[in-house]
């Protein structure tokens, strides 16, 4: 009898310590998170063209955006307003708060006419993906829902999205004023460089204005 | 000569008010808020000007609409206020009224926010003060993620493989302490 448990305990004392090795070296050296989506270079064509989908909706008088939702990726979340930081950057929400987004105070609002611009964090230190971890999954037609202050929901639908590097950034093309409603979803994405601890692109969604609803 | 004399001053105060806008240069004022679609005249009474859009954007094609009233033939616009040549001619509108007059330009790169004022002078004597604003352009890539998805593992698995080697580790010490009991 107790030899055989002594012979159990050394089995179970092996599969132990190999399963716990086997473990700790998958969870070493495997990514439990998938780098973030990047969209694939055809979704970029319209973006480049400039072409803008026009429809015969109103748009809307200016007013603060509050939430974003965008069903496809899951995403709802507050908006906060930002203006430039003195290196000309635009003011993107901290780190602390990854789930948190912000709009671009200077320039138009959603559902106005012109380029209206939000950011937020693809991801962030112990939370991992953050509120725009999936917006490279976004595709052409995927619908944007914007809540404003009026309490309108302005309706937007993605018409292209992108992937720029850092170094050539496009501003003229991602902030153009454009004669329709138009809006920017922007975040981080790309190859990440460690030894700067920064994303070398920015992913870009391109939407146009289709409606509103109260 | 009676007609002569009329026809010379009224060269001299043209001259010097052309002069003056010439010398005034930019004037961009730090209010550039983004409000009015429209910004209207100032000045003339019977002058109409429009700027759309506004507020603009460096970069941006913006368009200036003016409107001198009957007998103007031409409209010329003082781009010197926003960086551009000084005397741009305007354009009739097509299919406008008479005096009608359009120009489209892209406003330089360089233009900083503000609100600005330049000018428009019709042949038929109208002039006019446009007001508008130009608002700042982001002119850097956001940051907006530290990396953790990209290089962080995240993942329990490291504890959990920990644990159970010290399990394994112990099950063997127990194991090893009895057969030397069962020895002695």
């Amino acid at each position: 009898m107790i030899r055989f448990i002594r012979n159990w305990l050394i089995g179970a004392a092996i599969v132990l310590t190999l399963t716990g090795a086997a473990m700790w070296y998958m969870g070493k050296h495997e990514l439990r998170w998938q780098p973030p989506t990047r969209p694939p270079a055809w979704e970029a064509k319209a973006a480049k063209s400039g072409t803008v989908p026009v429809t015969n909706a109103k748009p809307l008088k200016r007013a603060q955006p509050v939430r974003i939702y965008i069903p496809k990726i899951r995403v709802w979340a507050r908006i906060e307003p930002r203006g430039l930081r003195r290196n000309g950057a635009v003011g993107v929400p901290s780190l602390k708060t990854p789930f948190l987004t912000t709009w671009f105070d200077r320039g138009p609002a959603p559902g106005q006419r012109g380029t209206a611009a939000i950011y937020g964090h693809v991801d962030a230190d112990k939370v991992g993906p953050a509120v725009f971890y999936r917006l490279g999954s976004l595709r052409r037609k995927d619908l944007i829902y914007v809540t404003l202050a009026s309490s309108d929901v302005a309706i937007f639908r993605v018409y292209s999205i992108a992937m720029y590097a850092k170094t050539q950034f496009p501003t003229a093309t991602i902030y153009r004023y454009t004669h329709w409603p138009t809006l920017r979803l922007i975040t981080c994405g790309g190859r990440f460089d460690p030894a700067t601890h920064h994303y070398l692109s920015n992913v870009v969604v391109f939407a146009s204005y289709v409606g509103a609803r109260r | 000569m009676r007609f002569v004399k009329p026809v010379i001053v009224t060269a001299c105060v043209s001259t010097a008010w052309l002069a003056a806008m010439v010398l005034a240069g930019p004037t961009p004022s730090t209010s550039a808020a983004p409000a009015k679609s429209v910004a209207t005249s100032v000045s003339a009474e019977h002058l109409t000007t429009r700027v759309s859009p506004d507020p603009s954007a460096p970069g941006t094609r913006t368009t200036f609409d003016v409107y001198c009233g009957p007998h103007a033939f031409s409209a010329t616009l003082f781009g010197v206020t926003l960086g551009m040549a000084n005397l741009i001619l305007m354009h009739s509108t097509p299919g406008g009224m008479s005096g009608e007059f359009s120009l489209t330009v892209t406003l330089p790169t360089s233009i900083a926010p503000g609100t600005y004022h330049p000018s428009v002078d019709c042949s038929n004597g109208a002039a006019d003060t446009f007001e508008f604003s130009v608002s700042p352009v982001p002119q850097q890539p956001p940051e907006t993620g530290d990396g953790a998805t990209a290089t962080q593992t995240g993942t329990p698995l490291v504890p959990i493989g920990y644990g159970l080697m010290t399990l394994g580790v112990l099950a063997g010490g127990v194991a090893l302490r009895r057969r030397v009991m069962a020895r002695h």
